[in-house]
């Protein structure tokens, strides 16, 4: 028997959250400044977890990495102006494809 | 018992009993049609004396395209289980083919054409996705949501490098010869419209297919074991919800007669969610309840000007609060109290839902 503290010394809330923060600090200077400007960096970031699948952080890292990449080699060697559409279509396709995302599916804890 | 079997539960008992009493067979699901009748009636009543007030019966047009949107939110997402985001895409399809098509073809062909268009890229975007589970399928239909606004943005035919996805002049709607070209006459062309679809609905909501769904969503195992194939009844529910998006997108273009990118991104489909949501998923009437409430809001809070924004989002918080079951929930809850009273203490255990 383990004993796993249910107590966590922060709510599980303030990791995500403090998370997010940083990254809106690393995007202000890239991006414009909109109050309304959280849905599509929110939708990327959902994206990148999704195609990495939730199970792994590091999967979540290579799914942005992957995405970003997309993106602009997409808009260099195929087409400036559909440059926005190649990460949406590698999301819709990797999760056709691989409906739990690339590398597997819910968190696990390995025991 | 599901939330969403609400009704039949209430007028099976009745149905019953008229059976035993040597009747004719319970009809199931009867009382839907004259929910429909009253429905429309209500709405006719509200509207008739505002048909002179043009800026009263737009916003009056606005709630009605809405609920077609919203009722097909609620077979696509409530039936079909699947998370459609992609809702306010399916609308831009209908209303960029019917406002590129009318002027050749006349309204009719036109809207007919962008309703088969919708309902394929809909069976194909469910077919694509359909090993893809709750979180992994909102991703997928709004990547897919965000690539439509993108092609309306960017594409030619949709005068997208010229003229950013604007177009404008889109004519009224027009039937066999006669022009529906006030906002007056546009009114009583989008109640038909929705009757129509109310009646499609029951129709839906009457079939084996709405139990079937019912019982994927409740016990999946089972209900495969049993013969139901759990992909294409989401499927059917997708694609029949989705077509409705797209018609709302039609009477959206031919009502306004100007269309934007803007207004089919992801967040209107959310906002969409919400009025079903507010309206109460339990039933199609919830998402016409919830569209016309989300619709007439705004206009009760004209009085309390700059503050508008901040009363909105307090009603709506209240409004989750209070009714959990959303408007139609909380009517039925209400009602049911009544009945409760009056009858001395008899419960029909109506109001168990969790």
């Amino acid at each position: 028997m383990t004993a796993i503290r249910a107590l966590h010394p922060l709510p599980a809330g303030t990791d995500p959250a403090a998370a997010a923060g940083l990254a809106g600090t690393l995007l202000g200077p890239v991006a414009a400044l909109t109050p309304e400007m959280g849905l599509s960096p929110m939708l990327f970031a959902f994206g990148a977890a999704i195609i990495g699948g939730f199970g792994r952080f590091g999967g979540v890292v290579a799914g942005a990495v992957l995405l970003g990449l997309v993106e602009q080699f997409g808009g260099g060697y195929i087409s400036t102006n559909w440059r926005e559409v190649f990460p949406f279509a590698a999301m819709l396709l990797i999760i056709a494809f691989r409906p739990e995302g690339l590398f597997g599916g819910e968190a696990r804890a390995r025991l | 018992m599901l939330a969403s079997d609400r009704r039949t539960g209430t007028a099976a008992p009745g149905g019953r009993r008229a059976a035993a009493a040597g009747g004719l067979p319970p009809v199931y699901g009867r009382r839907h049609y004259l929910t429909v009748a009253v429905v429309l009636a209500v709405i006719a009543l509200a509207g008739a004396g505002n048909t002179g007030n043009m800026y009263q019966i737009s916003v009056f047009n606005t709630a009605l395209t809405a609920s077609v949107a919203t009722v097909g939110l609620y077979f696509a997402y409530q039936l079909g289980g699947m998370f459609a985001f992609s809702q306010a895409a399916f609308m831009g399809i209908g209303a960029y083919t019917s406002a590129i098509l009318t002027p050749e073809h006349g309204f009719v062909f036109a809207a007919g054409v962008a309703l088969i268009i919708a309902a394929v890229l809909a069976y194909l975007l469910a077919f694509l996705l359909r090993d893809a589970k709750h979180m992994y399928f909102a991703i997928g239909a709004m990547a897919f949501a965000e690539i439509a606004v993108l092609v309306f943005r960017n594409w030619e035919v949709t005068a997208g490098p010229t003229g950013g996805g604007m177009l404008y002049g889109i004519a009224p709607p027009s039937v066999a010869g006669y022009e529906f070209a006030t906002s007056g006459q546009i009114f009583w062309f989008l109640l038909a419209v929705l009757g129509v679809v109310l009646l499609l609905s029951v129709l839906l909501e009457r079939s084996p297919l709405r139990r079937h769904a019912l019982a994927v969503k409740a016990i999946p195992q089972v209900s495969e074991s049993n013969g139901i194939d759990p992909r294409r009844s989401a499927m059917t529910l997708f694609t029949y919800g989705s077509t409705l998006g797209a018609l709302a997108g039609v009477l959206q273009a031919h009502s306004l007669g100007t269309i934007a990118p803007e207004a089919f991104e992801v967040g209107v489909a959310i906002n969409l969610y919400l009025m079903l949501l507010l309206g109460g998923v339990g039933s199609m009437w919830g998402g016409v309840a919830g569209a016309f409430f989300l619709t007439w809001l705004p206009e009760f809070l004209r009085p309390v000007k700059e503050y508008e924004t901040v009363v909105y989002s307090l009603l709506l918080l209240a409004t989750i609060v209070l009714f959990p079951n959303g408007i139609v929930g909380g009517v039925a809850w209400l009602a049911e109290k009544v009945r409760h009273r009056r009858r001395g203490g008899r419960s029909s255990g109506v109001t168990t839902h969790a």
